[in-house]
């Protein structure tokens, strides 16, 4: 589980390598991911998970986020579609046709290095 | 949640004290005094619990060949249940598995409902769709009497049951529950168990959110069908099969079938509906290909304000919805939210 402070908090990789690349667009997209969640629920989110999936020729991002709002729990599902190139060898070789794969742990360790 | 009242109005039947008990399958003796306390007085109630002949047949249905064959394979299992079961000796073996359960799951649109009907054409039976609101009481007791009500009323008139957007009766159980809600909720799943189990017909659900489901309910059904939105060859076939043969036009279906990739068959009825409307208003003599294409762009354009934010070129998709604190905990992998 990615909590919100690790997000905000997060520094972007240095370098252009691909894999900075996409897990900078990552954390840039979660960022924007977590407003879009408060202007629809108007609280806190208490904690993200990441997958992705295979579609076609693309990979689909998915992060699911999780928020209590009037003492009922909330799950908001966010997608986008990313060109596979536009990922790296390690993160495309587990993304699987129609299936998603959890990427958090994988996130939380670029997050936290 | 009262959502309207029935037409037999009598008084709560359950007393919550006895409800508290009830709290899973496992438990199944007061659930099943339930269910037998819900059919005692379940005299023909309701207008809504009457089976209808099937709208529509395989032959009006477009789908993805994948989803089709899923079909396909589930239906044989009722085709050859003779075969199997008696010829081969599984009734000895699988004494109550010849009830067929599908569940019809994807974004709205799809063909689910269609494809409800057409299972109940292919197999020669009439169907007995429950809505959520046919169901539900705000009386305590009143939604398992309803319940047991539609299964009785199917068994007797030989109907498939349909459960159009299932979610709201399938989801999952409240593991804590504070109040007559949570309780009222855990009984009404688990007489649905109970009923579920003792059912041999064939009984079909739809939903948009899956997810949601109570995994007591995933078991119990024996194959779960995938509705995706239409891919090119079906927007394509889509698009000629819902223009009418009498309509003049300059439709380019393939263009449009390449251009719109995120639509459902139902987008695409509608846009052709509202492409004619706009050419009669006009006065002009044919349906313009620039009509249905800004129809269909329309269509795009509302689904992205409802559930989209523009994100580079990519579109980003955002879903919202209820879900259980025993979900949110199994999602995490905590064992407290705290």
């Amino acid at each position: 589980m990615i909590i919100e402070a690790l997000l905000i908090g997060a520094a972007l990789l240095v370098g252009g390598s691909l894999v900075a690349k996409y897990w900078n667009s990552i954390v840039d997209w979660l960022k924007r991911c977590l407003q879009k969640v408060k202007q629809v629920i108007k609280t806190a989110v208490y904690g993200t998970k990441v997958f992705i999936k295979k579609i076609g020729e693309a990979i689909e991002e998915i992060s699911k986020h999780y928020a209590k709002e009037n003492g009922r729990w909330q799950e908001t599902v966010i997608t986008r579609k990313v060109n596979e190139r536009d990922v790296p060898e390690d993160i495309r070789a587990m993304a699987q046709k129609y299936r998603e794969t959890d990427i958090t742990d994988e996130l939380e360790a670029q997050l936290t290095r | 949640m009262g959502i309207g009242r029935r037409i037999d109005q009598s008084t709560p039947t359950m007393p919550l004290s006895a409800q508290g008990s009830i709290v899973g399958p496992k438990n199944t003796e007061p659930v099943k005094q339930a269910v037998a306390e819900a059919g005692k007085d379940s005299k023909p109630q309701a207008a809504s619990f009457i089976p209808q002949s099937p709208k529509y047949s395989f032959a009006d249905v477009i789908l993805p060949a994948r989803t089709l064959e899923a079909i396909q394979n589930a239906l044989a299992i009722k085709d050859k249940s003779d075969q199997v079961f008696d010829a081969w000796g599984f009734s000895e073996t699988h004494k109550h598995s010849r009830k067929v359960g599908l569940n019809l799951y994807g974004p709205p649109g799809t063909g689910k409902t269609m494809v409800a009907h057409a299972i109940a054409e292919y197999l020669g039976k009439k169907l007995l769709v429950i809505n959520y609101a046919d169901i539900e009481s705000k009386f305590v007791g009143d939604t398992p009497k309803n319940l047991t009500e539609a299964f009785r009323i199917a068994t007797d008139s030989d109907s498939i049951l349909f459960f159009d957007e299932a979610d709201a009766i399938l989801s999952r159980r409240v593991t804590n529950m504070n109040n007559a809600t949570d309780t009222s909720v855990n009984q009404t799943r688990s007489v649905m168990l109970t009923l579920l189990n003792d059912y041999q017909g064939v009984i079909l659900f739809a939903t948009n959110y899956i997810s949601n489901y109570d995994p007591a309910f995933m078991r119990r059904i024996l194959a779960h069908i995938d509705f995706e939105l239409p891919d090119f060859d079906c927007r394509v076939r889509l698009l000629k099969k819902l223009i009418p043969t009498k309509l003049p036009h300059d439709i380019r279906t393939e263009e449009l079938a390449r251009e719109f990739d995120q639509i459902s068959g139902s987008d695409i009825s509608n846009a052709i509906l509202m492409a004619a409307f706009r050419a009669a208003r006009a006065e002009e003599p044919l349906v313009k290909h620039e009509y249905l294409a800004d129809a269909l762009q329309g269509i795009m354009k509302s689904k992205r304000a409802n559930n989209t934010w523009s994100d580079r070129s990519d579109s980003v998709k955002v879903e919202t919805r209820p879900v259980s604190e025993e979900y949110v905990k199994s999602q995490l992998k905590l064992e407290e939210l705290k």
